[in-house]
């Protein structure tokens, strides 16, 4: 009774607003690109089999630095020099999925789970997968030459960090979709370049090498808020 | 209070409050608008000589001081009985004697206390000015939190009293008197020596000597003894403070020095996540097992005062000597895989002057009081911050180590016109700051000077109405300030204060058994931040305002029995975002209250003596609109003295209320987990549990 006094109370004297910022949950949806896949050296890829081992999703303030601008035709005359293209800041954590999952990328798209989240501006995400990593097989083929393979599993050590999230997260019902471009993935991939064998892949060979590198590539990963209707 | 004692009091009051009706001593120039006598006693620089009444029973001699009135309706004094009615084993009990005010202990009993006034989260002091027999408490540029105020080495016994001017609508008011400024005056409540000695729970042990000689009723010694267990683990504590001021007239001066030496070492149960306790751990565990500290601080006052024919000279030199040690980690292992925990340590040397002068004139049948002040302080401190690792609290990374020397002069001046039953104020006061750093850590240690300098300037002003002979209005308006954290200056910069613009209108009824005062404030900050002291970092949240009122009560309705209670409703918010501050206290309520009656049994005088207090602090605003839990404390003494021997018991948290002193939210990590959370979560530090104490007490 005396809380409830006491409450009532505190309550009549901040009379309004709360602390701006407040907790809510969203969940997060999974779901791949449906692109065909062609890589950069001319190869179509034919997926029968892409699984991933999901740890957890985190989503945080920092924005992803990137550089966006027209191009001018003054550039012809003052270039303007890149030294480099910025360093991500996570900054603040917003939100959170801890359930390890792990996910057919072909069966359609899949509920990770709840995150739990704070309200405010979000900028950006990191995905971990899990030991198992991101593991795809099929076929690939070009011309004549026809290539089947196994990647078997592959996971970064760390996190895959700026994946670009740019919303301002309040309390309204939605989700979030983190879409899996395996077009991107599979872009560095030459099958000509297999090592000792595609199937399974040659983990020292040029092709898992470029595997590897489309895995950790944020850009491979598209999150975007999904409001309901 | 023994009932002779307060029978002789009240007819002292009332011959003084007649006395001041047909006589213009210097006191009366002080009072304000035809002032009924409030129930305080009076500052020290005052003016007024206590005076040793003796009651003419075998219970000694009560000192009596006369009153200044108050100039605002939140200037409060509390006096000797009230601070001793209720149990106080700490600096804790004696800061919630402060109308408003919320003290939270969250690292183990010898680290300041987190005080929330009016609206701020003072964090370690950074808003709340304190005094102790005008030396200062607070210290600037503070390795742990600015205006680091640390009282634990106050005495209780030797409290006099505690003087509260809420705001800062005082010229007197300095540096941090951004909520208020509050003044513990010291003296032991009876002549002679005085001994005692307490047990209680959690193997609590206090000794306790004090001595009192009768012909200078200022003047004592004191020294207290305190170890305890703590109720939980990672709280044991051990603390020994020394104390003593001695006054001294040649002539028509008056000599005083005071002295003191204080030195604790303490453990800190830390922060326990909120989920962890849901998930079954205990309410009282602690997380951290290394955090703790330690704290010394040896202070002299020497102060010189002089009357004079309309008013008086007061010149004081003082010097403080602290240092600090403290082991902090609030977030585990969320930062660094080796341990977040942090070692401060801070050596600090303060040496400090002021001078205060008041006249009186005359002027057209008026009263016109001037009053000057000018100071300066010299604080030579060195700071260094380092990593440590958990596993064995070995330092393996370091922050920054720095050496600086802050110095503060100010001059300030308060001008009041008293026509027939109006008081008009006007004064206002310059700070000027000057800050000199060296960041040893720097260039790969061969280290870096800066140097940065600032003035502040600050308006006082109020207006007071007297319509008859009780009641009295007041307006007033004052500038406040906070001075920077010197490691945060770049050379050359003009070094900023956060400047606080507060007002406040108020009323207060005065009357020979009841004193009431009501008050609405608020208060402006153009510029405000927040120091979230858990992560280290300071949150910039630009423009605040904060209000509320309040109402204080005290009253002695019958014989022996008197009453305090106090209320405070309070908010903050920042106008930008239009949203509330987290963590400030919106509703504080006190209730002290005490009872003693002497009477003659068998030859003895034997005096029954109870007290209490009780506390609530309403739900506090956190982060992601969330709120605290109400606390509900009620402390009871029950005392039993027989001549000159006394039995104490002290009950604190008689309900057994299992409460959290400090509520916080912040992301964590004490699981080893390779995927640990990083969002906020609620923590929280527990409250004491109920604990009793006895204390047998011999007066010599």
């Amino acid at each position: 009774m005396k809380t409830m006094v006491a409450f009532a109370l505190a309550l009549s004297v901040l009379s309004c607003g709360g602390t701006a910022r407040t907790r809510r949950t969203f969940p997060l949806v999974v779901s791949k690109e449906s692109a065909a896949l062609v890589t950069d050296t001319g190869w179509t890829v034919t997926l029968s089999s892409a699984t991933v081992s999901l740890a957890s999703a985190r989503f945080f303030s920092g924005e992803v630095p990137a550089i966006s601008r027209r191009w001018s035709p003054l550039d012809l005359l003052v270039s303007t020099a890149w030294a480099h293209p910025g360093h991500y800041v996570p900054g603040e954590a917003l939100g959170e999925l801890l359930t390890p999952l792990d996910v057919d990328l072909l069966g359609g798209e899949v509920t990770w789970g709840t995150t739990n989240a704070v309200t405010g501006p979000y900028g950006s995400m990191q995905l971990t997968l899990g030991s198992a990593g991101l593991r795809l097989a099929g076929t690939a083929t070009k011309d004549t030459q026809s290539v089947a393979f196994d990647t078997l599993g592959f996971a970064p050590p760390g996190p895959i960090e700026a994946i670009a999230f740019a919303h301002e997260m309040d309390t309204s019902a939605g989700q979030v979709r983190l879409t899996f471009d395996l077009k991107a993935i599979v872009s560095r991939m030459d099958f000509a370049q297999v090592g000792t064998g595609a199937d399974p892949l040659d983990p020292a060979s040029p092709c898992f090498n470029g595997f590897g590198r489309g895995v950790q590539d944020s850009s491979a990963y598209h999150a975007v808020w999904e409001a309901n209707p | 209070m023994r009932a002779g004692h307060v029978l002789a009091l009240s007819l002292l009051l009332l011959w003084a409050r007649l006395a001041s009706a047909h006589e213009e001593p210097e006191e009366l120039a002080d009072a304000g608008v035809a002032s009924p006598l409030p129930r305080g006693g009076l500052p020290s620089d005052a003016g007024a000589e206590p005076v040793d009444v003796d009651a003419g029973t075998s219970l000694g001699t009560t000192t009596v001081r006369g009153a200044r009135a108050p100039h605002s309706a939140s200037e409060v004094t509390v006096p000797q009985d009230v601070v001793q009615a209720a149990p106080k084993s700490g600096a804790t009990d004696l800061l919630r004697l402060v109308p408003g005010l919320v003290a939270s202990q969250h690292s183990g009993e010898g680290k300041a206390q987190q005080l929330f006034l009016r609206g701020f989260d003072a964090v370690h002091g950074q808003d709340v000015e304190l005094l102790v027999a005008g030396l200062p408490v607070n210290e600037v540029s503070h390795v742990h939190a600015l205006g680091y105020a640390d009282v634990n080495w106050l005495i209780p016994d030797a409290v006099r009293e505690v003087r509260v001017t809420e705001g800062s609508y005082r010229a007197f008011q300095g540096d941090f008197a951004v909520a208020g400024t509050v003044q513990y005056e010291l003296g032991l409540e009876e002549p002679g020596l005085s001994a005692a000695v307490s047990y209680g729970s959690f193997n609590r042990l206090r000794l306790f000597a004090g001595v009192r000689p009768t012909e200078a009723p200022e003047t004592f010694a004191a020294v207290e003894y305190v170890q305890g267990d703590g109720f939980g683990p990672q709280r044991a504590f051990g603390r020994v403070s020394l104390l003593g001021q001695a006054t001294l007239k040649v002539g028509p001066a008056r000599l005083r020095a005071v002295l003191g030496s204080a030195g604790s070492r303490f453990d800190s149960p830390g922060v326990v996540r909120q989920d962890a306790v849901d998930a079954g751990a205990g309410f009282y565990d602690a997380v951290g097992l290394r955090q703790g500290g330690s704290a010394s601080r040896h202070q002299l006052l020497l102060g010189l005062e002089l009357p004079h024919e309309s008013g008086k000279t007061t010149l004081e030199v003082y010097g403080v000597l602290s240092d600090l040690r403290l082991k902090n980690d609030f977030t585990g292992f969320l930062q660094h895989p080796e341990g977040d925990g942090l070692e401060q340590q801070q050596s600090s040397g303060l040496l400090g002057a002021r001078a205060y002068h008041r006249r009186h004139f005359h002027p057209f049948d008026s009263l016109v009081t001037l009053e000057l002040g000018l100071g300066g302080r010299r604080d030579g401190l060195h700071q260094s911050q380092r990593g440590y690792r958990e596993a064995d609290g070995s330092p393996y990374r370091d922050d920054f180590s720095a050496a600086i020397t802050q110095t503060a002069v100010n001059a300030w001046t308060e001008v009041a016109w008293q026509p027939a039953q109006w008081r008009f104020m006007l004064g206002g006061r310059l700070d000027v700051l000057h800050f000199e750093v060296k960041d040893e850590l720097a260039f790969d240690g061969q280290g870096a000077t800066r140097a940065a300098f600032g003035p502040h300037w600050a308006l006082k002003a109020g207006v007071e109405r007297a319509l008859g002979e009780a009641w009295r209005l007041f307006l007033n308006y004052g500038d406040g300030f906070r001075s920077p954290q010197a490691r945060s200056l770049s050379d050359g910069e003009r070094a900023p204060f956060v400047h606080v613009r507060g007002a406040e209108v108020g009323a207060s009824f005065l009357e020979s058994v009841v004193d009431v005062r009501a008050a609405l404030f608020g208060s402006h900050v153009a510029n405000d931040f927040f120091f979230d002291h858990t992560a280290g970092t300071t949150v910039y949240v630009g423009s605040t305002l904060r209000g509320g009122a309040q109402a204080t009560v005290s009253t002695r309705p019958v014989e022996g029995l008197f009453l305090a209670a106090s209320l405070t409703g309070a908010t903050a918010h920042v106008l930008e975002s239009d949203s509330l501050l987290p963590y400030f206290a919106p509703l504080v309520g006190r209730l002290d209250a005490g009872y003693a009656r002497a009477f003659p049994l068998w030859g003895l005088t034997w005096t029954p003596r109870l007290g209490t207090a009780l506390t609530l602090i309403g739900p506090r605003p956190l982060p992601y609109d969330e709120f605290s839990r109400t606390v509900f404390l009620w402390d009871v003494r029950a005392a039993l003295r027989v001549g000159r021997v006394e039995l104490v018991l002290d009950v604190q948290n008689l309900l057994g209320s299992q409460w959290r002193d400090g509520e916080f939210v912040f992301p964590s990590a004490w699981e080893a987990s390779a995927q640990p959370s990083l969002l906020p979560a609620r923590h929280f530090t527990a409250g004491a549990p109920r604990q009793f104490a006895l204390t047998l007490e011999v007066h010599l």
